[in-house]
């Protein structure tokens, strides 16, 4: 009773009801171009992917994605006048040369004219001095259970003193997993090779951004999820850190409000999010997405949490993969490439960095 | 002979002098009409006189003056709620006389719905008035047991709300910031606690209040669309009593009582939340790290130098806070002290001088270790005032005055909290302005039929420095790279200034004793704005001083109605009206797209300056008096539209077309509904319905490949699509088999999931319904503790009003963006109140 007695009082806390709607839908009003293109110091390829809008239907896979935008000129301008020129793929990617890299300094456009005669180009964009990344390491949290187990991950950029700087980081995680092999044949037959380690790239579009607003040229430190302990296979976190424009920089603040919106009073009012792209030739033709040019620093944290947990822990973590089946033991595989049932199985290797 | 013919004539003529003077000449009769039983003054009561067409009114502290031939006359004084008073007085010299009114037993309380009289709405002129008396505030059902003053103004029509738990009202299309809410002639930037869900007057402190929607006179001023003049009580000057409620969120105590009998009294009263006691007791770690409490006092001392003159201070405070299981603390807080002094200077001259300073601190701490920070931004504003009223004759009184309004905008420098703290501190602008106003009124009773009330007022508002401000470059849109220049201004210098007249003017037709045509217009300039791109005002949103980039909004307004009260009976009387009114506002203010408004020292660049109007029917039909039943039925057809076109300083809202404002809802249907049961016991129920409001709804969703490195990379190396094994199961005997099966391994192209949006406001919510209902058991007559007990649901139907419906981007596989809705107070809820008094 007076549980409940609380529970009728508070109402701006917990009356309140969010529900999703799962029948909303409209059809495809809009002729809106999206373009996403990437230029920055490290070697390439860059690659620019064109697409049409699809319509708003929540479980409709026809309109999962885009339609491409094939057959484009698609180019790269910097300003002393040279073009690069980018190569079409198919299904709406055009990509650089591999060694194409861009400079510090320097400032990149972004041009598109598609088959239809429409002119599309960017902002000019200046490619920032790369940041520096500092700290990134780990350090293993011993517990009493392997759920309570993990890996802290910490890393901080070194803020450049007496400038605006804004950082737009993607993180991707390389995690090795283990299959089980077939029990061998019985002698004399050789025991077939076994291939039972591989790796897989679970995908994250979850950007992090940060600026240095009230904390001009101080160590930003990263909020970086820890890392599980509930294998003791190697476990890779890469960090993209790419310096970019206030205006590239508030494109994808704008797109983070729209993700993390309740409702609520401290919504902003929905408008469309515009990048640094118009089309030249047909200035009502919605063009969406943006060109993003970037001083990138990447780095690669290796967390090997076999050598990292010791015996103790090992033990118990053994212990829980086994209870928990990690290595899929009634389902042995001779090549756990072959793993179709593992998102983003990238096979014996991760790219190569 | 003849110089006694010379002496009779003498004689005769003096005599006949003496008589026509003395026909000739007026006497001052002043009262003071009070309730018998406590003592209060009573405002409003008619004082008429038999058999004669004049009369007057009682104002605030329940005195009238009236200047009389010497005769006999028959006069009565009627209040509602109190016996019919009658005496008969003869008139031959000045005469000062107290007149105490008993309250009707018979008669029901029928101040439930009004604080005047029943055909003040024929006979005033000023249209668009609405009064609601203090005891009525307590009669209405109530959200968690809080008789709330701005929830009982969004009952009337022309009154509405963007949502359930949104801070502010709306009045006839103006914006939230375009209300001039007054306590004691003291206006207040925040008028609610935790977020609109409690209303920020503790009824037990208010007397009366007032709520002129159009037909606004000259004496007020400073904000574009409407005026709430709420009126505390003054102590008691008789005797001591003590009040006070207990209720599941709040609490309150009132105590009241002369420091000098007859002479100086003093009124306090306090209200608390309970809301972060029971937050502890929840098992979810975010509702037991979470806080959510407010409070606020009023104090009033009143000083009374014989009956014609008196002085009173007072004092209001309120504080919030609030703070959800994150790192950050919002708070706001209001603190004004007041001094008044009214006296009636001769016969026919009364003043009020009045002096203020009022504070409205906003804004939130963080306490994320080595992110500490303070961001405390305010508004003061200090005021003289004086006001003046002067009786030109019985069917005249000429009323005007001035205000010299003093503003310091500190739009709040963020500090690191602590030593441990990385945040660098970053200092924004104070501003400074002044606002000067005189103003002249003249209500006049033209004939028997005709009322008029008409005015002008003259703001003048000046920006001051200290301080620097931007010049942009002209024939482009403002932005931070169109600067061309830093001005700096040495303290009291004038950088900008605006002004203007603001005529006023309402004209009442009557055409017989019930029926009454009107016609009104009023222009308010509004110089101090509410900076908000949210869906609904928040506490922490932003103000801002007009300056170079900002002129002051200006409202006109034109309203025409028509006023009939049905039924002879004096105690059933239908009061009905039909107001139409058209709104134009000029240099509204909207935003660019995703403006940045917080600690933005060049905020003018995500500012843009528009136009707007507003037009509306309101029906209303209200039955004040009753024995038993008594209520109103309101219907409104308004819209209210917003536009901000592309300039050379700005560029285009919405495409520089014109857009429904946040707060257009075209229906609106009200019903206030009170039945006595008994002598103690009354029911009461409200209903509201209105059309949704509108929002931007997308038309269509696109995803950003800017994570597809991977992808890229399974692509280039051939290693999608290839063969490989999935995982399958069939059912033997009851039991699941699993096997691996031969299948093509491949991946999506995946991306950041994001809504395409297009016109603002084309769509609209779900329509808006809700029902409350509630019981108040009044106390036993004469018991020396009146306790009395209100028992209410609000939302008896438990309808999941739809608050907003919003539209998330969405990232990781496979996910798309998504469509939800959001209910506040989306069940009916209960509420028991104890109150008491002795």
């Amino acid at each position: 009773m007076k549980k409940y007695n609380f529970l009728v009082v508070i109402a701006f806390l917990f009356l309140a009801c969010e529900t999703e709607i799962s029948n909303y839908k409209t059809d495809n009003l809009s002729n809106a171009i999206i373009v996403y293109g990437e230029v920055g110091n490290l070697i390439g390829p860059y690659s620019v992917r064109i697409n049409t809008i699809s319509a708003y239907s929540p479980y409709d896979a026809r309109e999962f994605i885009g339609k491409p935008v094939e057959g484009a000129k698609v180019r790269i301008v910097d300003n002393i006048g040279n073009t690069t020129i980018l190569g079409d793929f198919g299904n709406g990617l055009y990509k650089t040369a591999i060694l194409f890299k861009g400079l510090p300094g320097q400032s990149y456009q972004l041009k598109i004219t598609t088959a239809d005669g429409l002119e599309i180009e960017s902002s000019i964009e200046k490619l920032q001095t790369p940041p520096q990344l500092q700290n990134f390491s780990y350090k293993f949290i011993d517990a009493e259970k392997v759920e309570n187990m993990r890996f802290d991950v910490k890393a901080s950029i070194k803020d450049l003193e007496g400038e605006e700087n804004f950082y737009f980081i993607k993180k991707q995680e390389f995690i090795e997993f283990q299959t089980t092999c077939p029990a061998p044949p019985p002698p004399p037959a050789p025991p077939p090779p076994c291939y039972f380690k591989c790796w897989r790239a679970p995908l994250n579009t979850q950007p992090t951004l940060l600026n240095d607003f009230l904390v001009n040229g101080k160590n930003l430190p990263l909020n970086i999820k820890s890392v599980d302990a509930f294998d003791w296979t190697d476990y890779v976190v890469q960090l993209d850190i790419q310096s970019v424009s206030k205006q590239i920089y508030n494109f994808w603040q704008r797109q983070e409000d729209q993700r993390t919106i309740g409702g609520g009073l401290f919504d902003k009012i929905p408008a469309q999010i515009v990048g640094n792209l118009r089309c030249v030739n047909k200035p009502d033709q919605e063009v969406l997405g943006a060109f993003v040019v970037s001083g990138t620093t990447k780095q690669r944290l290796v967390i090997k949490r076999f050598e990292a947990m010791g015996t103790a822990a090992f033990q118990k973590v053994e212990a829980y993969a086994d209870f928990n089946n990690l290595r899929n033991k009634n389902l042995p595989l001779l090549d756990c490439r072959k793993a179709g049932w593992i998102d983003y199985n990238l096979g014996f290797s991760i790219p190569e960095f | 002979m003849n110089l006694k013919r010379a002496i009779l004539t003498a004689v005769f003529l003096t005599s006949f002098l003496n008589v026509s003077f003395a026909q000739k000449k007026e006497f001052l009769l002043t009262g003071t009409v009070k309730d018998k039983t406590t003592g209060r003054p009573i405002g409003s009561a008619s004082v008429l006189f038999s058999g004669y067409s004049f009369g007057t009114q009682t104002d605030t502290l329940g005195k009238f003056t009236i200047l009389l031939s010497p005769r006999n006359y028959q006069m009565s004084i009627r209040m509602i709620g109190y016996k019919l008073y009658l005496e008969r007085i003869n008139i031959t010299e000045k005469t000062d006389q107290e007149f105490l009114l008993t309250e009707s037993e018979k008669l029901l309380d029928e101040v439930v719905i009004s604080a005047e009289k029943s055909d003040a709405n024929v006979n005033r002129a000023l249209m668009g008035v609405e009064k609601i008396s203090g005891k009525t505030l307590k009669k209405l059902p109530t959200l968690m047991g809080e008789a709330d003053v701005i929830r009982s103004i969004m009952l009337l029509p022309g009154v509405s709300t963007v949502g359930e738990g949104a801070s502010g009202f709306n009045v006839r299309g103006g914006n939230v910031d375009q209300n001039l809410v007054l306590l004691d002639g003291v206006p207040l930037f925040n008028t609610s606690h935790l977020f609109g869900f409690f209303t920020g007057f503790n009824a037990d402190m208010v007397q009366d209040l007032s709520l002129f929607k159009g037909g606004i006179p000259s004496n007020y001023g400073g904000k574009a669309s409407s005026v709430l003049d709420v009126r505390t009580k003054e102590g008691n000057f008789e005797k001591w009593q003590f009040g006070g409620g207990l209720g599941p969120i709040a609490s309150r105590v009132l105590i009241e009582g002369p420091l000098w009998k007859n002479k100086t009294s003093i009124i306090v009263g306090a209200r608390g939340s309970l809301s972060d006691f029971y937050l502890k007791y929840f098992n979810n770690p975010s509702l037991k790290k979470s806080q959510a409490n407010f409070y606020d006092l009023n104090a009033k001392i009143t000083h009374k130098f014989g009956e014609n003159q008196r002085i009173s201070f007072a004092v209001y405070t309120s504080t919030d806070a609030f703070k959800f299981a994150q790192d950050t603390v919002y708070n706001w807080n209001t603190q004004n002290i007041n001094l008044k002094h009214n006296a009636l200077i001769n016969r026919r001259l009364s003043h009020n001088f009045t002096a203020f300073y009022s504070k409205y601190l906003y804004g939130n701490k963080g306490q994320k270790e080595f992110y500490e920070y303070a961001w405390q931004p305010s508004v003061i504003q200090k005021t003289l005032r004086e006001d003046l009223n002067f009786d030109l004759s019985n069917s005249s009184r000429v009323y005007f005055g001035g205000e010299a309004n003093y503003y310091i905008n500190d739009a709040g420098s963020f500090l690191p909290n602590s030593a441990q703290s990385i945040i660098n501190t970053f200092k924004m602008p104070v501003e400074n302005a002044r606002e000067l106003s005189v103003y002249v009124g003249n209500s006049l009773v033209l004939t028997k039929k005709v009322n008029v009330d008409f005015g002008v007022r003259y703001a003048h508002y000046s920006l001051l420095g200290p301080g620097s401000f931007f010049q942009y470059q002209s024939g482009k849109p403002r932005e931070i790279t169109t600067i061309t220049d830093t001005l700096t201004y040495q303290k009291g210098k004038k950088i900008k200034s605006y002004g203007g007249f603001e005529p006023r003017i309402s004209f009442s037709w009557k055409m017989d004793s019930t029926l009454s045509l009107k016609f009104g217009y009023n222009r308010m300039q509004q110089f101090v704005h509410l900076l908000s791109n949210t869906m609904a005002i928040s506490p922490v949103d932003i103000w801002k001083l007009s300056n170079a980039q900002l002129p002051q909004q200006i409202a006109d307004q034109y309203s025409f109605g028509i006023f009939k009260n049905i039924g002879s009976s004096s105690i059933s009387t239908y009061e009905t009206s039909v107001e139409l009114y058209y709104k134009n506002l000029k240099n509204v203010i909207d935003y660019v797209d995703g403006a940045a408004l917080y600690l933005n020292p060049i905020v003018e660049t995500q500012l843009l300056v528009g136009k707007g109007y507003a037009y509306g029917a309101e029906f209303f039909i209200k039955k004040s008096r009753g024995v038993k039943v008594t209520g109103w039925l309101s219907y409104t057809y308004a819209r209210t539209f917003r536009q901000a076109t592309a300039t050379s300083e700005q560029v285009a809202a919405n495409f520089g077309l014109t857009f429904p404002a946040n707060f257009d809802t075209p229906h609106n249907f009200k019903v206030v509904f009170n039945d006595r049961l008994t002598n103690r016991l009354t029911f009461n129920a409200n209903l509201a319905y209105n059309t949704g409001r509108p929002i931007t709804y997308p038309n269509g969703r696109y995803k950003i490949y800017a994570f597809n490195d991977v992808y890229n990379y399974l692509i280039s190396n051939n290693l999608i699509p290839r063969d490989g094994l999935e995982i399958r199961s069939y059912v033997y005997e009851g039991q699941t088999y699993k096997f691996l099966s031969p299948a093509q391994i491949t991946e999506i192209l995946d991306g950041y999931s994001a809504p395409s949006f297009t016109l603002r406001n084309q769509e609209r919510l779900p329509d808006y319904f809700r029902l409350d209902a509630g019981f108040t058991l009044d106390p036993k007559k004469k018991s020396k503790m009146n306790s009395s007990w209100n028992f209410s649901i609000y939302n008896i139907l438990g309808r999941q009003n739809v608050y907003s419906i919003y539209f998330r981007s969405a990232t990781g596989l496979r996910n798309q963006a998504r469509t939800y809705k959001l209910s506040v107070l989306a069940v009916a809820i209960p509420s028991l109140t104890y109150n008491f008094s002795f």
